[in-house]
């Protein structure tokens, strides 16, 4: 009875033993293992791949041309690769995020995602650092804003497409009547006690001149908080009461000022009219689409003078424009598909990132962040000479501008309660 | 002498069945016409006077037609068959076929002035042949879709638009926002649900208010300023 007392003890530390063992190597071996490609990896050719894109329509308003672009440019890859064989699919700027979400649960996403609008991605669920493909010599071609922009646990987590410098949109006539230096203020940046002195100065200068901020865009907050505090884009959710504070203070000196059109709770709707029908001085946020429709609005308005001013910030010190960078994001399925398959997919996003760079800069007017487009942007994009020099200032100037903070909800609901 | 009374009642009852076909009131059978297959709609071509049958979007028929008078144009949309009525008669002659232009009365039908055809000569309805019309009446269903292009006076809107509204300013918008590149659905005039889809979007992509108000910024971005402010 004892002897086998002995051997069933000792077949259960056996047991604990192997189990531990067995635990420890998962997780040295598994668990914890990082994503990998082999880099010597090569595409087989006698292998069909089939590649994924999921991509928006980016140029509205010639979603027929950009289509065409886009079956062009994938027929231009397919012959270059002819066991390449790419799907795409144009998303609804609304839903796209939920649908990527939705196949990203299931562990299906697609293998190209471009991550234009919403949340940035980086080392999530499935997501494959681009940097495994990247070799130093591409990575440099690409703005270092860029490449900073989708880095996260030094790893590169998309190809940067666009740079979007974050401006204010001015009226360059209100502000002739003002004492504010505006090629200065361009070059080094101002502060907000400057903007304070020339919002009233606006407002001085006539029956319903003003400034519109547009509070019903949540881009407007991340302006101001960039503004309030250089570090809130590093900064821990300790350090946000205190910039939400300082947000608040400075809108209510605005405020205090009267500096706002009279019906203030309804300003946000006035932007465009106000601005064309020269009342208002500022219009704060402009995202690029809108930037776009006022460059083309622009010539309707011939009498308006529309030029880019960068945000104030609330330091003395002169602070870099925030920009915004969009890039393709490369994902794998739960069931994977091979690293010969994801240097296929890595193929194409290197070959789609260059060409739609150039075409949406162009087309948008936004930064391409491929640095040996930028000097093609500079010669062929078709705007006033003054506000291309400005955008690739602002750009290369610029720090990247994260908008992940702004996916709660409560804080969005507390910000427009204050406004 | 009894043969010559038949004879007369035949000649009477003959006389009435002409006269009351005429009018209408007894509907003879009409030759059967080839039934289509395939998903029909119309294209009026308001400039040309034509209407073009569509069959899974490929010619099948052109009719002669006539179209709204310059003071009274026809409506200038994408519409949809909702009525169909085989006893009208009159000025518009044997066929109805009615749409759903939520701002007045139109449709396609016949006539008594078939001289008119190949001319703008309507109140906006489009006239066809009588016979034109038997035949087209066969081939629509309720709910058939049919698209109108012309020329139409210049639309203004006056105000800012919500859902649910109906009328050209409608229209007009959902023309701009299918130019803009999106899907506010049929061009007819109503603020339903693809074109609040289509609001919501466009809103979205140019950072204003998340609501579906068509205000003056709207107008702005879609070249169509005008309206007052609220």
């Amino acid at each position: 009875m004892k002897k086998i007392k002995q051997i069933l003890l000792i077949l259960l530390v056996m047991i604990l033993i192997v189990a531990i063992s067995g635990g420890v190597n998962f997780y040295l071996n598994f668990a914890n293992q990082e994503f990998t490609i082999d880099p010597e990896i090569k595409i087989n050719p006698n292998q069909v791949y089939e590649v994924t894109y999921w991509d928006y329509p980016l140029y509205f308003g010639k979603e027929k041309e950009y289509k065409s672009f886009l079956e062009e440019k994938i027929i231009e890859f397919e012959r270059k690769y002819p066991n390449i064989k790419v799907n795409y699919k144009l998303l609804s700027p609304s839903k796209g995020r939920s649908q990527l979400k939705e196949q990203l649960d299931l562990g299906t996403p697609p293998d190209i995602y471009n991550a234009i609008w919403g949340t940035r991605l980086t080392g999530s669920k499935l997501q494959i650092p681009v940097n495994l493909l990247l070799e130093d010599q591409a990575i440099k071609q690409y703005c270092d804003l860029g490449i900073e922009s989708f880095k996260n646990k030094k790893n590169i987590w998309g190809l940067p497409q666009f740079l979007m410098p974050q401006v204010w949109v001015a009226n360059k006539k209100n502000l002739e009547k003002t004492n504010l230096k505006v090629a200065k203020v361009q070059r080094e940046g101002w502060n907000w006690r400057e903007f304070n002195k020339v919002a009233r100065e606006i407002n001085d200068s006539g029956r319903e001149k003003c400034i519109i901020f547009n509070a019903d865009n949540e881009q407007l907050l991340v302006q101001l908080l960039a503004a309030a505090n250089e570090d809130f884009i590093v900064a821990g959710e300790n350090s946000f009461n205190y910039d939400l504070n300082l947000v608040f203070q400075l809108l209510k000196d605005l405020r205090t000022q009267k500096v706002f059109p009279r019906s203030e709770k309804k300003m946000a709707k006035k932007m465009l009219p106000y601005f064309w029908q020269k009342k208002a001085g500022f219009i704060a946020p402009v995202n690029f689409w809108l930037l776009d429709s006022l460059y083309q609005q622009q010539q309707r308005y011939p009498e308006v003078e529309l030029t880019l001013l960068p945000i104030p910030t609330y330091s003395d010190i002169n602070e870099l424009t925030p920009v915004k960078v969009t890039g393709l994001l490369l994902f794998r399925q739960q069931e994977y598909q091979g690293d010969d398959h994801t240097k296929a997919v890595y193929k194409f996003a290197q070959f789609m990132n260059q060409k739609q760079s150039i075409y949406i800069a162009k087309n948008l007017k936004v930064i391409p962040a491929y640095l040996p487009l930028q000097s093609k942007w500079d010669r062929e994009v078709e705007l006033k000479l003054e506000l291309k020099k400005l955008l690739l200032n602002y750009s290369q100037q610029g720090k990247y501008l994260d908008y992940n903070y702004f996916s709660n909800s409560n804080l969005d609901l507390l910000i427009k309660e204050q406004y | 002498m009894r043969k010559k009374q038949l004879l007369i009642t035949c000649l009477v009852i003959l006389f009435f069945l002409v006269t009351l076909n005429r009018n209408q009131f007894i509907a003879l059978p009409v030759t059967k016409e080839k039934v289509v297959s395939g998903e029909v709609s119309l294209f009026i071509d308001a400039y040309k006077k034509q209407l073009k049958v569509l069959v899974d979007g490929k010619l099948y028929h052109t009719f002669s037609v006539a179209v709204g008078k310059s003071s009274t144009k026809s409506p200038v949309g994408e519409w949809a068959i909702i009525e169909k009525d085989a006893n009208w008669g009159g000025g518009f002659g044997d066929r109805w076929m009615g749409l759903n232009v939520p701002w007045g009365k139109y449709g396609i039908h016949g006539t008594n002035k078939p001289y008119s055809i190949g001319t703008a000569a309507s109140h906006g309805c489009i006239r066809m042949f009588n016979r034109d019309v038997k035949k087209l009446y066969q081939w629509v269903e309720i709910g058939t879709r049919v698209k109108i292009i012309g020329t139409r006076d210049q639309i203004e809107i006056t105000h800012s638009l919500r859902p649910g509204q109906v009328g050209e300013d409608v229209l007009l918008l959902q023309e701009r926002l299918r130019k803009f590149g999106f899907n506010p659905g049929y061009t007819d005039g109503r603020f339903g649900g693809s074109t609040k889809q289509a609001v919501k979007e466009f809103k979205y992509i140019y950072g204003l208010k998340n609501d579906l108000i068509i205000d003056q910024n709207v107008f702005y971005i879609l070249n169509l300023e005008g309206g007052e402010e609220d």
